[in-house]
């Protein structure tokens, strides 16, 4: 039984190109759930739960915070599934970088905060280019106003 | 590394594939024709391995040239230092990076036209929202960054300065910016911030 040219190509291109493309993948992505955010003390019977996502329940602002793990230093993309259902119900939020120790502090855009770019459905705010030094942290914080609802966070490690 | 894992990868799936194509190819011995054939595969396969590992010294050396540049001494533009394949990894301690900082600044020249209005848009910024405890010792702005040192009352108080002073969360600063705690045990708490031109990247002070 002999095999022909093409199959025999084929086996060499699985055996060379698919563990190329399976670990050459240069960015680890991760998510996880908006409940594992942190409120002030005085602000978590504000919030209400579905599953991992989080709704403001109460009439003011809440700012939540998110460490978020990673693997290494570097320049962080952060994205955060959110939906605020009208435009006084919003959600915006910023991604921080910080040192092992907490005294050194890296923002973009001067620290502006990523509004998201619709109402009235969920939808994804990206913050690109969050510095994360070596050793150090990555934090998202987010404002949400009432009602807004944040459902996941994603980001590179 | 995922270069090494790549080859071990690809070493690791030829052994179950060999097994594969001769247990396809001849379920009873191996005629000559298929032995042939066998060779004439694991020769293809040896040398597209080789060139893979070609492929993979490139590349490192690549990575590693990037990485390997010093931020430069006072140039009009830091550009951010990008890796071949990868993503940048930041390794530098704090300590490096507040002195590159530094020695950033202090070699700089002033670019009055960007400076000028950048330190003006600062100094009302800062007053807008200095809060009680907080006292700017000095703002000065170069050709690619400003520097803002100040001392506050405590870390509480130092936490406002950088939410309602230093940062611009509506907007206002496109550059990115970096803030550090210099003391925390005094009786004055000191920062130094850099905020840098729009444009500016920190990753060159941060690998």
């Amino acid at each position: 039984m002999t095999i022909t040219r093409s199959f025999r190509h084929l086996f060499i291109l699985a055996a060379v190109a698919l563990p190329a493309g399976i670990l050459s993948q240069p960015v680890e992505a991760r998510s996880v759930g908006a409940a594992l955010g942190v409120v002030a003390p005085g602000d978590a019977s504000c919030l209400s739960y579905f599953f991992a996502t989080v709704t403001n329940t109460c009439a003011r602002t809440i700012s939540i915070d998110w460490p978020l793990v990673v693997d290494t230093g570097g320049s962080k993309h952060v994205g955060i599934d959110a939906l605020g259902p009208t435009s006084t119900q919003n959600v915006i939020c910023r991604a921080e970088g910080l040192n092992e120790e907490t005294t050194l502090g890296f923002f973009s855009n001067g620290g502006a905060y990523a509004p998201l770019p619709g109402i009235g459905a969920s939808t994804n705010i990206t913050m690109d280019g969050a510095s994360v030094p070596g050793g150090g942290q990555l934090l998202v914080n987010c404002q949400v106003q009432q009602g807004g609802r944040i459902q996941v966070a994603n980001w590179n490690v | 590394m995922s270069r090494r894992l790549l080859l071990g990868g690809a070493a690791a799936l030829l052994v179950p594939l060999a097994v594969l194509v001769r247990a396809t190819m001849s379920p009873d011995p191996p005629s000559p024709t298929g032995s042939a054939e066998l060779a004439t595969l694991h020769a293809e396969v040896v040398g597209l391995r080789q060139r893979v590992e070609v492929s993979d010294r490139s590349s490192a050396m690549a990575v590693r040239l990037a990485v390997a540049r010093p931020p430069a001494a006072d140039q009009g533009s830091a550009a951010p230092v990008s890796a071949a394949t990868e993503p940048t990894r930041y390794a530098a301690t704090t300590a490096q990076i507040s002195t590159r900082l530094r020695d950033q600044f202090g070699g700089e020249s002033a670019d009055a036209a960007w400076s000028q209005p950048a330190q003006a848009l600062l100094d009302g910024h800062l007053r807008a929202g200095l809060p009680d405890g907080s006292r700017v010792v000095a703002v000065e702005c170069r050709r690619t960054m400003c520097r803002v040192e100040a001392e506050h009352a405590s870390l509480e108080v130092y936490a406002h300065f950088v939410n309602d002073a230093l940062l611009f969360p509506h907007g206002g600063w496109g550059g990115p910016v970096m803030t550090q705690l210099m003391n925390q045990t005094g009786p004055q708490i000191t920062s130094v911030a850099y905020l840098l031109r729009e444009g500016e990247d920190f990753a060159p002070y941060l690998e």
